[in-house]
Order: structure tokens, then sequence, then C-alpha cells
């Protein structure tokens, strides 16, 4: 004992040994995506809270298709995807300001358009979308 | 020099045995292992969140909405409700649900699903690089280190951290492409892997690894039928085993590629630019370091990583002979990765052939550089070992000895250093992706929301689809979708009776409908040749799903069942049974007998793909995919036999295969975001360039101009794909910007190869235009 401990690993330890580190690699990626905790959510939008997030989104869809249709005047399909992505970035502020679930602000503007809520004077949201056609160059 | 003899004699021996560790596939594949595992941990680690980048959303979408499919209704999901309107599942390019990994997909979640297929992924390239270095002659050792320079390169950073997960495909490369080699040397097994390993990747979607990856074959053929070209009888094996592998894959994968082709054809991708990369970009791309934007995006560099510490094996692994092919393939890539940017550009001469006319990235050719570059850097040490076994007596063999044993302990050391700006660069890269919390389900009666497709993977959870779209074709979409429908099933004469949903699924829906008169059922989602209905004719209503009825009470039962779906997964079934019959058949012969099997089978798959599609067309009956006759936005013909009154001839003719006949501006006086008319007449000649396009400029008196460049003539058609020799109506919206009160603008069109070089094409005749640098002026509009 006194001259220390001498490992020696033959060929068949050594691939069983390998085999064993290769699983466990496996095995440890398996479960740690299993086991991940996710982002936490927030709480349930109040239906009041949910027609304000509305309100406060389809009040500025003029001027944000304004916007977006200066930088895609020629071309339909481009200007409303400019306006969905200007559409989103409004949806996650509010959500970000005011503690909501992006998620229930996305279904309040959904459910606000389907069922006709009340919506600032003068603002007309256009139910449809110009058919995809994505540009030649971007 | 004799101590320093023996220093670097044990330290060769100690690589030697790191050799001999390497050599054994437990051992190998548990470094492999780690080394994949601590890549891949920050995105194992944040598995049930979702990547906010919009290009994840649709892509979590299409794959979510399969699982969803699958699950809650018991489906295979061949029709997409959750998008656009409705979208072919299996022939949507960059759905990945056709391939092994779905199963991950529906065991663990969607989101949790992607790291694992990613570091799954990651295993593969790592080995499969290993594999594909060894079948070029080099030892276990130099493939071993060399492997991650592809397997670990900046590509399988950037693609999960952008939410491109099935461009995670890529790492299949090596395994295609090893047995490919095989096969041609005989081996039946490799027919099965490279085959396989094809279909798997097309089933994984996306547009780019199955087309660059063919072109890697093609190199490989080539090289090897070069190589045997003295000897009949390896060259018969090597060319029939080829095709075999070329039509297995080809069979195998017809499941995913006839829906694609056939999305394709209906909606073809029109892809633009002359995209350059200049030789410091690559080096960037291939040297540097990821660091993302603000944007969540991912500048070039560092996007290809190969490291610069695989620099000293590469370098020696160029000086060897046997490299030469694979050094050549390096090259290759290297020069299509340029772009537009090489004096001769290979990438523009791709572009001209018919499925790569649809690539727009030339740097992803840098992937297959890695590949080559990984084999390279392992032949490079093979060739230091060999030196460190110098034959030979004397001074010069031990001089020999001692150069190869001291350049290789470098090389093995730096090798092993590179693994650090690898590993780090993927974890940089994961760490640095917008992730936020995962949608949570909300079941309810499926209806089509407006939406945001920059949000997109929040609304199938909620069982919404969404109509505001985007993907790399023009998604065939109807413009009378709507987001606020009260029922999604609707007659178009609401007077004309009652329409009630009594079931609803993706593929099949059923309704009871009460008419006191014959009508047309709609149905708020895009039509398709695929679907078909239990009473009355499937239509396409301006692009939505019909149904023309009878007068009286029906069950209307609406399936989606299209034929590519139906051949394909004949086709691809057969095939797989001819590849089982051959694998067992081939056990039993060898040399000449093996070569005659694979051309027998070889015959019989042609046969069998044949068969199953006869089958498929007698069995689905689907109308002929004609488009109607090509209409101006305004549904007036596209076509005119003379040019309208009031509008001035210009006759003006462009070289490649254009003339503008005519032109008028409907209004020269507009308010701000009154929408502007312009009328272009062309005449295509029969010999028209496929890679042009219209410009049409509004030059601003001050401030930023208009522009109104397009490519399909009143968005319904491109110049080649056009009648040729007859008057063509392009009809050109402008909507006026609504801060231009006061300027004038003065407009210009032209013709320029957008799908080329960019240039502006000559006038070569003026006719009664006024021209100026090669565009006609056709007026000036003031707005008020």
């Amino acid at each position: 004992m006194g001259g220390g401990c001498r490992v020696t690993l033959t060929g068949a330890s050594l691939s069983r040994l390998g085999w064993v580190v290769f699983g466990a690699a496996v095995a440890t990626a398996f479960v740690r995506a299993a086991t991940a905790t996710p982002r936490p959510s927030l709480p349930p939008l109040t239906e009041a809270d949910r027609r304000t997030a509305y309100a406060l989104v389809v009040a500025e869809e003029r001027n944000m298709r304004r916007e977006a249709t200066k930088d895609f005047p020629a071309d339909p399909w481009s200007a409303d995807d400019a306006f969905h992505n200007n559409e989103y970035r409004r949806a996650k502020q509010i959500a970000q300001q005011k503690r909501m679930s992006l998620q229930d602000v996305l279904r309040a503007m959904d459910d606000g358009m389907r069922l006709r809520w009340p919506k600032p004077a003068g603002i007309h949201q256009n139910p449809s979308v110009p058919p995809c056609r994505p540009r030649p160059i971007h | 020099m004799k101590a320093l003899a023996a220093w670097v004699a044990s330290l060769t021996s100690a690589i030697s045995l790191l050799g001999s560790l390497l050599a054994k596939t437990s051992v190998r594949l548990a470094a492999f292992g780690v080394l994949a595992l601590v890549a891949t941990w920050p995105m194992l680690s944040d598995a049930a969140s979702l990547n906010t980048y919009r290009d994840s959303h649709p892509l979590v979408q299409y794959e979510e909405s399969a699982r969803n499919t699958v699950l809650t209704f018991g489906q295979v999901p061949l029709w997409d409700p959750y998008y656009c309107g409705g979208m072919d599942g299996l022939g949507t390019p960059q759905s990945r649900w056709a391939s092994p990994t779905f199963l991950l997909t529906l065991v663990f979640g969607t989101l949790r699903a992607e790291p694992i297929v990613c570091f799954l992924f990651l295993l593969l390239g790592l080995e499969g690089t290993f594999r594909y270095a060894r079948s070029r002659g080099a030892t276990h050792l130099g493939a071993a280190l060399a492997a991650p320079l592809f397997g670990l390169s900046g590509f399988f950073a950037v693609a999960p951290a952008l939410g491109w997960v099935h461009f995670m495909g890529f790492a299949l490369v090596p395994w295609i492409v090893w047995g490919l080699r095989i096969a041609m040397r005989g081996d039946a097994l490799g027919v099965a892997v490279s085959a396989g390993m094809l279909a798997a990747m097309v089933g994984f979607g996306g547009t780019y690894p199955a087309p660059m990856t063919a072109l890697f074959c093609a190199f490989e053929v080539g090289e090897a039928l070069w190589a045997k070209k003295q000897d009949r009888a390896r060259l018969n094996t090597a060319a029939s085993m080829a095709t075999l592998v070329a039509l297995f894959a080809l069979g195998l994968a017809a499941l995913r590629l006839w829906p694609v082709i056939q999305t394709l054809t209906m909606a073809p991708r029109i892809i633009g630019g002359a995209p350059t990369l200049t030789p410091q970009k690559i080096a960037l791309g291939l040297l540097g370091r990821i660091k993302p934007d603000e944007a969540g995006d991912f500048p070039l560099s560092g996007n290809y990583l190969v490291g610069m510490f695989g620099g000293l094996a590469f370098v020696v692994g160029l000086l060897r002979r046997r490299t030469m092919a694979i050094t050549t393939a390096a090259f290759l890539s290297l020069w299509l990765a340029s772009g537009y940017g090489a004096k001769i550009s290979l990438f523009a001469a791709l572009k001209g052939l018919p499925v790569y006319s649809t690539l727009r990235y030339p740097e992803r050719f840098l992937v297959l550089f890695a590949l080559a570059a990984s084999a390279v850097a392992a032949l490079g040490v093979t060739r230091l070992q060999a030196m460190t076994r110098a034959r030979g007596q004397g001074a010069r063999r031990d001089q020999l000895r001692l150069l190869g044993g001291a350049t290789l302990t470098v090389a093995v050391t730096l090798l092993l250093a590179n693994l650090g700006p690898l590993v780090s660069n993927m974890q940089t890269a994961l760490k640095g992706r917008p992730m936020d919390t995962p949608p949570e389900s909300a079941p309810g009666e499926f209806h089509q929301a407006r939406g945001t497709r920059w949000a997109l993977a929040y609304y199938g959870p909620m069982s919404r689809g969404v109509l505001s779209c985007y993907d790399a074709y023009p998604v065939p979409q109807s413009p009378l979708l709507r987001g606020d429908l009260a029922n999604e099933e609707y007659l178009a004469e609401p007077d004309a009776g009652t329409v009630t949903r009594t079931y609803w699924s993706p593929n099949k829906i059923e309704l009871d409908v009460d008419l006191a008169r014959g009508a047309r059922l709609l149905v708020n989602q895009n039509w398709h040749p695929g679907w078909h209905a239990s009473v009355g004719d499937v239509v396409s209503s301006t692009g939505l799903l019909g149904v023309d009825l009878p007068a009286g009470k029906h069950h209307v039962v609406l399936r989606f069942l299209p034929r590519a779906a139906v051949g394909g997964a004949l086709i691809s079934f057969a095939s797989l049974g001819l590849l089982l019959l051959f694998l067992r058949k081939a056990r039993r012969l060898s040399g000449a007998a093996r070569s005659r099997l694979a051309w027998r089978m070889a015959a019989a798959t042609t046969a069998a793909v044949l068969l199953a599609g006869g089958a498929a067309f007698a069995l689905v009956k689907e109308p002929a995919l004609v488009k109607p006759p090509a209409a101006t936005p305004e549904g007036t013909p596209l076509v005119l036999e003379k040019l309208p009154d009031g509008v001035a001839p210009l006759a003006v003719k462009f070289a490649d295969g254009m003339t503008l006949e005519g032109a008028r501006l409907r209004r020269t006086s507009v308010l701000p975001e009154e929408t502007l008319t312009l009328d272009l007449y062309w005449r295509v000649a029969e010999n028209v360039d496929r890679r042009l396009g219209v410009f049409v400029h509004f030059v601003a008196s001050e401030g930023e101009d208009i522009r109104a460049d397009h490519v399909m003539l009143s968005d319904a058609i491109e110049p080649e794909r056009a009648p040729k020799g007859v008057l063509l109506h392009d009809v050109v919206t402008v909507v006026i910007p609504h801060d231009t009160s006061g300027k004038t603008f003065k407009a210009f069109t032209g013709v320029w190869r957008v799908r080329g070089d960019t240039k502006r094409v000559n006038v070569i005749d003026e006719g009664k235009g006024v021209v100026e640098k090669h565009r006609v002026e056709l007026g000036t509009v003031t707005v008020r």
C-alpha cells in the first residue's frame, strides 16, 4: 500500500467506461432538457385589462400603418408586414409596462377585433392581410 | 539535442496513446458526447422557454402544429391551418416533422425537444466527420481531433440560436458523403447510410442542406470515377452504387419531396440580389468570434468558425498530395461562398441551374468548407504521425522524426486548444437568444386571427390561426381571408341557408348545411388541390376554400388528402422495401455480382417509383394545377391586343429581351396617402433573360425617392414565364407617403438583372422614349 495505488484499465473495461460516460452524457442532455424550468409567466389579465390593452394597441394602428406604408409605398405585403412588426413591438411594450403576459395581450387584440370591442373614434381595423409576397432582395 | 529528442519522443508516445484511446468507439463517443453536452448546455438549461427571435416563431409553429395534429386529433399533420390561412404541412419547405426527430417532439414537446435534437445532431456531426476523415485515409487521432472543426463549427452555433433548427441537418453531410464513399467501394451498408441520411435531411427541412449536399456528393462521385477510370470492375461498382444511392435517396425522400416540389411549382420562390463576400469577410466568418447585435441578429463574424488553432494541421494537410481532391473541394466551397465577389462567379453559374436558382446566401457554402477543412487537417495530423515513424537510418531519419514529433505535438495541442473557442462560440450564441415565457395552452374553437407573424408561436396553443404571413416563398394565400369572422364556415350568399360546424380538425371538417337554393360554401382557409368534399364540388374561390353545393340538407365532410402526400408515401415505402431487400441480397454477393445486383435494384427502384406514382394518380383525383388566366390586380386581362387609347407608344427596346411598348401615369397630381397608379406595357421576347426585373423610380425633388421595383408583372407573372411576343399590362400602384406634401416626383422605369448581377439592362433602341442612363422618363407627379 505504501507504494501508492496503480489503476490499470484493460481494453474491455476502458471500453465499458467509455460507454458509461457516453450514456451519462446523453442521459444528462435528455434529463436537463426534460426538467428545465420555464421562464415565469405573469398572472392572467382581468377583462378590464384586456380591453385596455386592446384599446392601447388599436389606437396606434393608423400611425403605425402610415409609417409602414412610407417605408414600402409600392409593396402592400411588405407594408402590412412592417405594420405587424410595429404592432407586435407595441403589444410587447404594453405587456412589459403593465406587467401583463404578452400572450394575453395578443389574445385581447384578436378578441377585440372579432368581438368588435369599442375602439377610439376614427380607427379602422383591416381584418385581412395582403397575400405573402417576400421581397426578392431583403 | 538528445534530451530534446527524448522529450519529444515521450510526448509523441503520449499522443500515440491518445490516438489509441480515440480509436475505441466508446471512448471517442464519450468524448464527443461530453463536448456536445458542454456546447449545448445553455440551450438544454433553458429548454422550457421560447426563443422569440423572429425566425424561430414559424419553425416552432410548424413543429407544434404537427405535434398538436397528431396528439390532439390523431391525424397525420398533412394540413397546417394555423399559419397564413392554411398551408400544406408536408409541402412547406421549412417544416421538419417528416423526420425521425419528430418522435422526440411528440415525447418531450416542441420546445424541450429542440435542444435535445441539437445535442444529438452535434454528436452525429462529430462522429460523422470522424468517419468521413477516416474514409479519406486519416488516422484515428487525426480524424477525432479534427472532427470538431466541422462538428462544432460556427454554423451549428448560429442555427439553433436563431431558431433555425432545421439547418442542423447540415450535421448529416459527413454521414452522407461517408456512406457514399464506402458504397462506391462496394459496401452495401454505405448505400443505406447515405440514402437514408439524405432522405432524413430532406425530411428535416430547409432549402439549403439537401441541394448543397448533392453538390458535395457529385464531387465525391466525380472523384471516385476519375480515380477508378483504369479499372473497369471498380468503375462499374462505383457507378452502380452511386446510382443506387441517388435513386434510393430520391425514393425515400419522396414523401417530402413531392409535396415540396408541388408547393414551389404553385408558388415559385423569387430570389434577387448579387450577394458578395470578400476574402476578409470569409476570414471573419471562419476565424472571428460570434457577437450577437442588439436586434438579436448575428453579423458574419464567427458564424462559420472553424478556429485559428486548426491552422497548423490544415496547412500540413494541404502539403500532402493525397489531399488534393479534398483540398479542391475546400477551394470550390470558398469560391462558391464568395458569391458574386469572384471575377468569375461560380455561385452565379450555379444559380443558372433550376433548383439552385433559389439559393440566396453564398456564405452557407462555408459549412461545406468546414467539412473539407476538417478532413484536410485530419490528414495533416496523419502526415505528422507518419513522420514520427520515418524509416531509414542515421541522422536524417532522427531529424525527420524529431521535426515530425515536435510539429505533431504542437498541432495536437493546438487542435485541443481549438475546442475552447469552438465551445465558447457556441455558448455565446446560445446565451444570446432572446428567451421568454413559453406559450400557454388555451383550448377553444379554432378560428383565424389576423394576428402577427412576429409572435406567431403564441397563437397555435390558443387554437387560433394567424393570417399575417411570411415564409421565404410566396405562400399561396387568399386575399379574402378574414380575422374577424363570427363563423369560420359561411355561405357566399348568406340568405341562401345555414351552416353549422359539427366537427373541426386540421385535416377534416364536418358541417351541416341547409340550403334553400344552390350556393357556395366558403371556409376561411386557403384552397389547395388536396381538399375533397363528400358533397358538391371543391373550388378555389379567389384562393379561398369553397364548395359549390346543390339545394337541400347536406352533411358535408371536407377532407385534406393530397395526391403528393399519398404518392410520396407510396414511393417512400416502396423504396424502403427495396432498400431492405438490397441489403439482404447484397450480403451474399461481392464484386461484379454485387454491381449487377445494384444495377438491377436501380432499375427496380425506378420502376417502383413510376408504379407508385401512377397508383397515386389513379387513387387520388385532384384538379390539375392550371393557373387561371393571368389578370392585373384590377381584374383586367394581363394580355392585351393593342395599347389602350390615350397611351403614347414608346417602343423602347432593352437588351436581354424586353421592350417597353408604352406607359402612362394615370394622374400627375395627387394627395398624400392617395394611391397613384402607373400602367406599363411590356413585350417579352422568347429568349428573355431569366434574371430580369422591372425598376420604377419616383425621384423626389427633395428627400427620399419612392421605389416600385418588381419582378412579377402586375403581381401575376415573372417576365420569363409570361406569354411571349404579346402585349403585357403591368399595373404598378404606389401609396404616396403621408409626409410628401408639396414635393414633386419624376418617374422613371427600366429593366435590371435583379436576380443576377443587379446591373441595369442597356437600352438598345430608344424608340420614341426619353431615355437617360438606360431608364425611360415617364413624367412628373406633384403631391398637393
